[in-house]
């Protein structure tokens, strides 16, 4: 094996072309008739748009469209529908402009089409939203306390998560010496993966 | 970004002209503050007036004594300049103390003097800000508010004024020359940069349509025993919390001439040359006299939550800046 590269310096091939600033990134490249696009972010937490108006973005020299949750395309409804390799198979797939709820700060709630980036951010600016503001809580600990149990989990097409077993409070209870040991050891080579190792 | 309307300066009187006559325009110098803040929505000039072709780009000695610096020399050439690095080596320290040297090669002296604010409300214009759209309101206050300040603070604004080089041009005592419409002003530091007020919107005493021609610097540039001890989150790349800086003139240990300014703690830099005639001047060069100094300077400071560590860090801040550049010179 040849090994003269370990422990010289080398210089990256594109390393003048980077801090020159010659190099081209992803969004430098462009096709004919690109199309470019900006998000608006919603600036509440908790809440629904009462309304939106795109009057004055369309007016934008170059505007094409503004999507929002009224007129964007159709969406699958279904959550198994967003599943590939990578997707979790639980929680919600992001529906961008599913509809009116505003359910975190900074959730997409526009997308001001343009036929070059400065006038679909000009657009992007010209969009006026009102909403109807509910409380928020960030409070992860108190937030856990209101939490409520979803009833009828058979979503369709995915596995329920299996039946509870034990009972973790009573055990939290005991002293430590007296849990159970696991009796099935990982393999060593996997055991630092592990997040289920005691201690 | 919106569009806008961008022309050259060509000379001192017809960008006075232009300016009179487009009351939303800036100037536009290195364009590092500026352009950040358009891209934010926060700035909405209707046109740019760019200084770089005026001919403000000298460092140069003046009959009495002191040293002119033009407004469009670059933060890079004034702390590297031999003038400044061998007079005034605490203009230099302050300045690469801050930003990153790219920022520093584009940042020109009068723009470092009118940056604004850091505050992050004054940047998400999605929240009010009384200092960006003014009756809306003061978030900061009961909000995010580490970085802001402790002293000179008003209901409106607990802003702070962001500059490392400016806290040194305070300490060093210079002015600020500006010419207008109106003719042109010699304004002393102190009175460049304001308190917020009931009016945080306004930063400085500069017109619209006053240009910042040089900063003048005047002879004692406390060669010999100066500091300037910038403390933040990062060693580098980060703005102040509480940053000092302090010159002194020294004889036989007796203190002769002294500068000291904070950064980090208020809406301008912090210097009470009063107190140092009273505090400083005749007194020895010792751990004592930094404490009753800095217990003077900062009464009155007040926290606002995120911000109380400032309370405690501001006066141990003041006292290694002024032993660090009384040991200096010794060492030297
Ligand atoms: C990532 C980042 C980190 C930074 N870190 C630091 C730091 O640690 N410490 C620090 O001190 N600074 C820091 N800065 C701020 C930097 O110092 C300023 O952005 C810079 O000094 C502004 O100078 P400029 O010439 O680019 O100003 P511009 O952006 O061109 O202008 C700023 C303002 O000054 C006005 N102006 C410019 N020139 C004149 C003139 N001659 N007369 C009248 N008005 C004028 C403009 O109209 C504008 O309102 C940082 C900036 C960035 C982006
Ligand atoms: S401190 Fe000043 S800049 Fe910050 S939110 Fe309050 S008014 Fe705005």
């Amino acid at each position: 094996m040849n090994t003269h590269l370990i422990g010289t310096d080398v210089n990256r091939i594109d390393g003048p072309a980077k801090v020159s600033g010659a190099a081209k990134y992803a969004a430098e490249f462009f096709a004919p008739e690109m199309l470019y696009a900006v998000v608006v972010s919603g600036t509440i937490a908790h809440g629904e748009i009462s309304s939106m108006d795109t009057k004055k973005a369309m007016e934008v020299a170059g505007a094409v469209e503004v999507f929002t949750h009224k007129n964007r395309p159709h969406m699958a409804w279904r959550d198994k529908s967003y599943l590939d390799e990578d997707a979790p198979t639980d929680g919600k797939p992001l529906r961008p402009l599913y509809d009116e709820k505003i359910l975190y700060s900074g959730q997409p709630i526009a997308l001001c089409v343009a036929e070059t980036f400065e006038a679909a951010r000009a657009m992007s600016r010209l969009i006026e939203v009102s909403y109807k503001s509910l409380t928020h809580q960030t409070d992860l600990a108190i937030a856990v306390q209101e939490a409520k149990k979803i009833e009828g989990t058979n979503r369709t097409g995915i596995e329920p998560p299996p039946k509870p077993r034990g009972n973790s409070a009573r055990r939290l209870q005991t002293p430590r010496s007296s849990w159970p040991r696991s009796t099935t050891r990982l393999p060593r080579s996997t055991t630092r993966w592990s997040c289920s190792q005691p201690p | 970004m919106n569009n806008f309307e961008y022309v050259h300066a060509d000379g001192l009187e017809s960008a006075a002209t232009f300016m009179a006559g487009h009351a939303e325009a800036k100037f536009i110098g290195g364009g590092t503050n500026l352009v950040d803040l358009m891209k934010y929505n926060v700035e909405k000039p209707t046109a740019l007036v760019d200084l770089n072709r005026l001919s403000l780009r000298e460092v140069e000695e003046m009959p009495d004594g002191g040293v002119r610096i033009g407004a469009l020399v670059t933060n890079s050439d004034v702390a590297y300049h031999s003038l400044i690095s061998a007079r005034y080596p605490l203009l230099s320290r302050a300045i690469l103390a801050g930003a990153s040297a790219q920022l520093r090669n584009k940042a020109t002296t009068g723009g470092n003097l009118l940056q604004r604010t850091r505050c992050v409300y004054f940047y998400d214009t999605a929240v009010p800000c009384n200092k960006r759209e003014p009756g809306t309101g003061c978030p900061a206050k009961e909000g995010v508010n580490r970085s802001l300040a402790i002293l000179g603070t008003s209901v409106a604004c607990i802003a702070t004024h962001p500059s490392d080089m400016c806290v040194a041009l305070a300490a060093l005592g210079a002015t600020v020359q500006v010419t207008g419409s109106k003719g042109d002003r010699s304004i002393p530091f102190a009175e460049f940069h304001r308190l917020p007020g009931d009016q945080p919107e306004i930063d400085t005493t500069l017109q619209h349509g006053e240009v910042v021609t040089s900063v003048d610097l005047p002879a004692i540039g406390f060669a010999g025993h100066s500091a300037y001890v910038k403390v933040r989150d990062r060693q580098s790349y980060a703005f102040a919390l509480i940053s000092v800086a302090a010159g002194l003139e020294l004889t036989d240990g007796l203190i002769t001439q002294a500068g000291v300014a904070l950064g980090g703690v208020a809406h301008k830099p912090w210097r009470n040359a009063q107190l140092e005639q009273e505090l400083l001047i005749g007194k020895p060069a010792n751990r004592d006299t930094w404490h009753i100094f800095q217990q003077a300077l900062l009464a009155g400071a007040h926290g606002f939550g995120e911000n109380d560590f400032k309370l405690k860090l501001a006066p141990v801040t003041v006292v290694r800046a002024l032993e660090q550049a009384a040991h200096e010179g010794a060492q030297a």
